[in-house]
This record gives structure tokens, C-alpha cells and sequence, in this order.
């Protein structure tokens, strides 16, 4: 790189041979959150519940949830239509299934505990999803 | 946005490319990091073994975070989600999974869901952000 910009930490090198030791460095596109979204789940009387989290950013985004109180991380980007194929992980021994589109990041619990209020909160990134 | 910093690539126009393209873009915030590192756990190898790894930050809140694991003996890291059950864990896998995450720690869940695990050092890598996760309490 001929001309860029760098940061490091008081006593650190400006020529490390290794990104990841800056700061920043313009040699690296960062991630960039767009929004992060709390919110709340509550599971019906039957056991299962389905969230929506609107982003509006107009694609589908690279995004991340986490899931109190067992903090589940359900890591995306996913593709597709909803609500499979979905990332998905587990509260309580249940599992937890996120998957996106344009419009949503959508939230499914299944074989809950009824009436069980879990809390969130989504990471909606810049980055589109791959495979937009 | 009025006042603001963008950063492109050399040759890109600030306002013609799109916002993931950007370095920098004062529109949106880019993680701080608190603090990252690495360890093993050792597993033995034995029926339905577990293992809990604690990782101190002592932030005062519940921070963003990533932590990956390998899935077999030094390769094959991956991002520790929540769980994964026999359905879906090759009998030979180790799964790790974020247990619990407080104002002080990250706990790790490290299994083999009822089958036996290849024995070996295991390497785990996390990373810890200054970035509240507003709207997740304290577990």
C-alpha cells in the first residue's frame, strides 16, 4: 500500500507485518454495525414463539443474535427465504432458529417453556450477506 | 449526515460506493476491542466428557463477544454458537457453547454430547469488545 492510513495503540509499531495488531489500518475494510436492535421474546402458551426484527437497510445483512439468559450467539448471515434455511442454537435446551431477508431478521423458538420472556438483541452489519 | 469522516480506497469516490465498501464511515460504529487471547483445553477422550472455560473481563456489563473453538484436535475452529446436539455432532466432535455470559465473565460449555471425543488439545480463540449487548441482562 502506497498511501492509506494506520492506528496503533500507544507503543505499538507502525510496521507490523500483522493486520490484525492495528487499531486501524486502511489496508482492511472493518465491520460497521448498522444497528443493534434489544428486544424482547415471549413463548405462548403452546411452547413456541416467532420474533421479527425489522432492519430496513434493504438487503438481507450480515447479522448476529444474542439470547439471554443462556446467551445463545446464532450467528448469520443466512440465505433465503424463511424460515429455513436458518443458524441456530439453543436456550434452555430448546432450540432457537434466526434467519433474514430484506425486510427481517425473524426469531423462532420451538418446544419452549410456555409463557417464558427471553431477551435479545440483533446486530444488524453493513455487510450484506454473501450470496445476496 | 452533516459532519462525518468516510474513508475509501485509493481511487474510490467517497459518495459513489457503497457503505460496506467503505473503510471508515462515521455513520456507523466499528467495534473496539477490550481484550482477545487464546488457550487449550485438553480433552481426554472419554464418554461424554465436559469441561467449563472461564474467561474473565470484569467489564461491569454483559460485552460483545466471539469466541471459536476447534472441533476436532487443532483444526476445524469454529464460532462457539449456543449448542449442537447428537443430530447434528459427528460422534468424534467436541461442541462448544457460550453458557453464560455475566458482568465479569464468558463461560464456555465445552461437551461431547454423550459420545466419545478425539483426544487432544483443543485451541479456542475469543475476542471482547467494549460494545455493551444492550438488552441482554446480566444471566
Amino acid at each position: 500500500m502506497t498511501k492509506g492510513l494506520k492506528a496503533i495503540k500507544p507503543g505499538g509499531s507502525m510496521s507490523s507485518p500483522f493486520i490484525g495488531d492495528y487499531l486501524y489500518t486502511s489496508e482492511s475494510v472493518s465491520p460497521k454495525v448498522y444497528k443493534r436492535i434489544p428486544g424482547k421474546i415471549k413463548v405462548s402458551s403452546s411452547g413456541s414463539a416467532t420474533v421479527f426484527i425489522p432492519h430496513d437497510i434493504g438487503y438481507q445483512p450480515a447479522n448476529l443474535v444474542y439470547i439471554n439468559p443462556t446467551i445463545s450467539v446464532i450467528n448469520g448471515p443466512t440465505f433465503g427465504n424463511f424460515p429455513m434455511p436458518a443458524s441456530w442454537g439453543l436456550i434452555d435446551n430448546n432450540f432457537v432458529f434466526a434467519s433474514s431477508n430484506i425486510d427481517n431478521i425473524r426469531l423462532d423458538i420451538q418446544n419452549a417453556t410456555p409463557n417464558k420472556e427471553y431477551r435479545y438483541v440483533c446486530y444488524i452489519f453493513v455487510e450484506p450477506a454473501q450470496n445476496e | 449526515m452533516s459532519n462525518g469522516v468516510k474513508i475509501s480506497k485509493n481511487g474510490d469516490g467517497i459518495s459513489s460506493v457503497n457503505a460496506e465498501e467503505l473503510y471508515v464511515d462515521s455513520d456507523t460504529p466499528i467495534f473496539k476491542l477490550y481484550k482477545s487471547g487464546s488457550g487449550i483445553q485438553k480433552i481426554n477422550g472419554t464418554l461424554a466428557e465436559t469441561h467449563t472455560i472461564t474467561i474473565p473481563h470484569n467489564l461491569g456489563y454483559v460485552p460483545f463477544f466471539l469466541v471459536f473453538m476447534d472441533r476436532n484436535p487443532g483444526k476445524n475452529r469454529r464460532l462457539c454458537s449456543s449448542g449442537e446436539s447428537t443430530n447434528t455432532a459427528l460422534p468424534t466432535d467436541i461442541a462448544c457453547s457460550v453458557f453464560n455470559v455475566n458482568f465479569a465473565n464468558i463461560v464456555i460449555d465445552v461437551s461431547a454430547f454423550g459420545g466419545t471425543p478425539a483426544a487432544g488439545d483443543y485451541g479456542y480463540n475469543y475476542f471482547i469488545y467494549y460494545d455493551k449487548l444492550s438488552g441482554v441482562q446480566d444471566a
